[in-house]
């Protein structure tokens, strides 16, 4: 066999032998997701899903604007997000009030703006039922769950839980969403 | 002729404003009462809304129970009032939460011209002792979350009056 020859078919079955490799690689990673997911829609008309935040600590949030209790787990909420980086950290206000429509949450959002509290994290109306991320499925508002950098749910509350600091007098469940996000986003 | 037709036009110009004005007339007034004033957790109590619009067709109330010490809030479904005399509605509700503190209502009147809103949010407290207001004899008491929240909700109810006045 000519030299010429030996070093083609070398080259051949390199390329081959590298292609079959490297097609490893390029397979979806979607294959390997087993995070949960589910869609809502957004303000702006558009649908997300939770697996659009895959990477990052997601806390969801039920609420609805009659709920005293939520507005005032907003502002909790607001300084978790001031705290970590969106690299680390998203928030999705999910309104779970079925006669409640993105004008009435946009409203919501324009009276905080009013006494300058802006809450810019995502804020959406219910599409799937969300129900089975609450602690149990006839619990309350506001609830908060919170799903790891895989999608999985890793942790489930009802009722108000403040940032890093209980109120004189609290008599609520004493767990702090800091405490939480850092246990979680060190995992 | 022409001073006839100018007459015609006048008299339809102002049965036209007449008809304009009036079917835009102001929302109506809703008067609510509830039995008892202060109800207790699990209680039955009657809603009744007195309604000034004649032209109603079906009423609801929205309620809602909740919890301002431990900041949990349930929601139940549009509950039906039946039209009494005299056009009021009423409704006779057992509250399902032995946990709350207080209850929101929102009248919702169906005439037809559509849907309107009225007492929205108003809130109702229960016959109980909210016990994270800390102790009341105490000069220093500082305010418990329940305070709060009310303080929130009184502010933000009153900016949504503020606006309806305007």
């Amino acid at each position: 066999m000519k030299k010429s020859q030996i070093l083609t078919t070398s080259l051949i079955i390199t390329i081959l032998i590298t292609t079959g490799l490297l097609s490893g690689c390029t397979t979806s990673t979607n294959e390997n997701d087993n995070g949960e997911n589910f869609k809502f829609a957004l303000l702006d008309g558009t649908t997300a899903e939770l697996n659009d935040y895959r990477g990052k600590i997601v806390i969801l949030d039920l609420w609805a604007t009659w709920c005293s209790p939520c507005q005032y787990q907003m502002l909790e909420l607001k300084k978790a997000y001031e705290t970590y980086s969106r690299d680390d950290l998203e928030i999705l206000s999910i309104n779970v009030e079925s006669r409640e429509s993105n004008t009435d949450i946009e409203n919501f959002l324009n009276q905080f703006e009013e006494y300058d509290y802006d809450l810019e994290w995502v804020f959406g109306n219910e599409i799937d039922d969300t129900k089975k991320y609450k602690q149990k499925p006839d619990s309350g508002i506001p609830s908060i769950c919170f799903f790891d950098r895989n999608g999985e749910v890793i942790f489930k509350h009802v009722g108000v839980m403040m940032f890093d600091e209980l109120p004189e007098g609290w008599t609520g469940d004493e767990t702090l969403l800091k405490e939480k996000i850092d246990e979680f986003i060190i995992q | 002729m022409k001073h006839k037709n100018n007459k015609i036009l006048a008299i339809f110009a102002v049965a036209l404003i007449g008809f304009i004005v009036f079917s835009t007339s102001s929302m109506a007034d809703v008067t609510v009462d509830i039995i008892p004033v202060k109800p207790s957790p699990e209680e039955t109590i009657e809603i009744t809304a007195k309604i000034t619009d004649e032209n109603v067709t079906a009423v609801y109330v929205e309620l809602q129970e909740c919890n301002g010490n431990t900041g949990i809030c349930y929601s139940q479904e549009n509950i039906t009032m039946t039209g009494m005399i005299g056009n009021e509605f009423t409704s006779s509700i057992t509250l399902t939460h032995d946990d709350a503190t207080y209850l929101q209502y929102t009248i919702i009147v169906q005439t037809d011209q559509g849907w309107a809103e009225y007492n929205k949010d108003t809130k109702v407290d229960y016959e109980i002792s909210a016990p994270n207001n800390g102790n009341t004899d105490d000069d220093n008491n500082t305010p418990g979350f329940e305070f709060v929240s009310l303080a929130l909700s009184i502010m933000f109810i009153s900016l949504i009056l503020y606006r309806r006045k305007r």
